[in-house]
């Protein structure tokens, strides 16, 4: 039996210590080198394959949903079909899926008139997943590299007529992205109230909260600013296109020792509704 | 411990998809249950530090990888979940709903205090608020509720499948 020297032995009876100083190790470099080009290659890899399983259990939950949506609305046909003749019920049935169908027809023509009113090239995508944990509120798109989406890219989405800025795309693989929301309390966007023109900078709090914050506002702008005011991008970053609305004001407040406004804007885009987003493509 | 390590990936490789998915339809306050941190606990506990420190850093990098966090993030933290809850292996003994309660809410509290340590010594840029807001009251009465059906549900599906001479733990 060979004799192990006295670093080994330590090694073996602290190993599991050793074992999590090492992960920890690992861990923390990989943090400090993270954004660094060789860095994000393995998570364009792993998004794909991920993504490409979130797909697949996104499209089975949507048939298991629209199966249950069957089912309720059979049972609703039923009570129907037991006061009325059978050619009346047959009837019946074909105009409930009529009208489901223009339904449906409507919602997608108001998306379809949506996507052609853009002045920019767009690629329309679903969400397919989104963010696990509660700190970050990203959510995977089914659209990626060989659609054209590229780092950066604006995302806005349409709901009830009002197209509103989602965010931007923090990362992308081959079939899928990775949309980073407004709500991302690490995305700062440069913004004006869209009458008074006073621009500042808006970010998000955390995933929970659905509110935004548009800080260095200049005080004296305070009487310029009411509850309801929108607020759209500036467009001086070279990333959103001007005039694109983020959201309405909420409410104004500042502290006496500061020179700027903290206004509270809740968003247009209501985020736990977002199925369609699109994503534009601002160099074409 | 090979064994129970694979087990505990393919489990949570499973969950981490069904959080992403699934679990967008059970939000409450705009908070969903996070059942792959109670699993997590609940396994690292039964496996021990060793197996868990190295489970979490793999689950970790996987978040990772889907998510915006920076990589490494989410790794060190279940890293260090890992080998902590791994360190209650033989002292834990589960109820049906008052033990798994209580480890999802030490894991919620754990998770929101590291994460916030992290954001700090690395710099991310993420407010205390972020962490410690209304947000997180939620999110741990949430998994205070979750944390007995997961645990119930993770028990039924692990007498159902495991070995019956190696068992689901290795």
């Amino acid at each position: 039996m060979s004799k192990s020297s006295p670093f080994q032995q330590l090694l073996l009876r602290y190993r599991r210590g050793a074992v999590l100083v090492g992960l920890l190790l690992a861990s923390s470099i990989m943090i400090l080198f993270n954004g660094t080009p060789g860095v994000s290659r393995p998570q364009e890899i792993g998004l794909a394959v991920f993504s490409f399983f979130q797909g697949t259990v996104s499209q089975t939950l949507h048939w298991f949903g629209q199966s249950a949506d069957s089912v309720s609305s059979f049972a609703d046909l039923k009570s129907r079909y037991d006061q009325a003749s059978d050619r009346l019920k047959k009837y019946e049935g074909n105009e409930r899926e009529l009208v489901l169908l223009r339904l449906e027809n409507q919602r997608l023509k108001s998306q379809l008139d949506f996507h052609a009113s853009l002045s920019y090239f767009n690629v329309a995508a679903e969400v397919i997943g989104k963010d696990p944990t509660r700190v970050y509120s990203s959510m995977v798109i089914n659209k990626g590299y060989l659609d054209g989406i590229r780092i950066d890219q604006p995302v806005v989405a349409n709901q009830n007529g009002v197209p509103g800025l989602v965010g931007k795309i923090a990362r992308v693989s081959l079939a899928s992205a990775i949309v980073q929301p407004v709500l991302d309390a690490n995305l700062f966007i440069s913004a004006r109230m869209e009458n008074s023109r006073n621009e500042g900078l808006i970010s998000g709090k955390g995933s929970n909260e659905e509110v935004l914050v548009m800080n260095f506002v200049k005080k004296r702008a305070a009487a310029d600013i009411f509850a309801g005011d929108l607020v759209v991008t500036s467009g001086l970053e070279s990333i959103y296109p001007a005039e694109l609305l983020i959201g309405r004001v909420r409410g104004v407040s500042s502290k006496e020792y500061e020179t700027s406004l903290n206004i509270e804007v809740e968003p247009v885009v209501d985020f736990a509704k977002l199925e369609y987003l699109y994503v534009l493509r601002m160099q074409s | 411990m090979i064994r129970a390590g694979l087990w505990a990936i393919l489990i949570l490789a499973v969950l981490l998809l069904l959080q992403t998915t699934l679990m967008n339809l059970v939000v409450v306050a705009g908070v969903k249950p996070d059942i792959l941190l109670i699993v997590f606990v609940v396994l690292a506990s039964q496996n021990g530090g060793l197996v868990s420190q190295l489970v979490g850093f793999v689950l970790g990098l996987a978040i990772d990888i889907v998510t915006t966090a920076p990589l490494g993030y989410n790794a060190f933290q279940f890293a260090l979940a890992g080998y902590l809850f791994g360190l209650g292996r033989g002292k834990v003994y589960y109820d049906p709903f008052i033990v798994p309660a209580l480890m999802a809410v030490l894991a919620t509290v754990y998770s929101s205090i590291c994460g916030y340590l992290v954001s700090q010594v690395f710099q991310l840029g993420f407010p205390f608020q972020m962490y410690f807001q209304i947000g997180f009251v939620v999110q741990l009465l949430v998994n205070l509720v979750a944390a007995p059906v997961t645990f119930f549900l993770f028990n039924f599906l692990k007498q159902r499948f495991q070995d019956p001479r190696r068992g689901f733990d290795g």
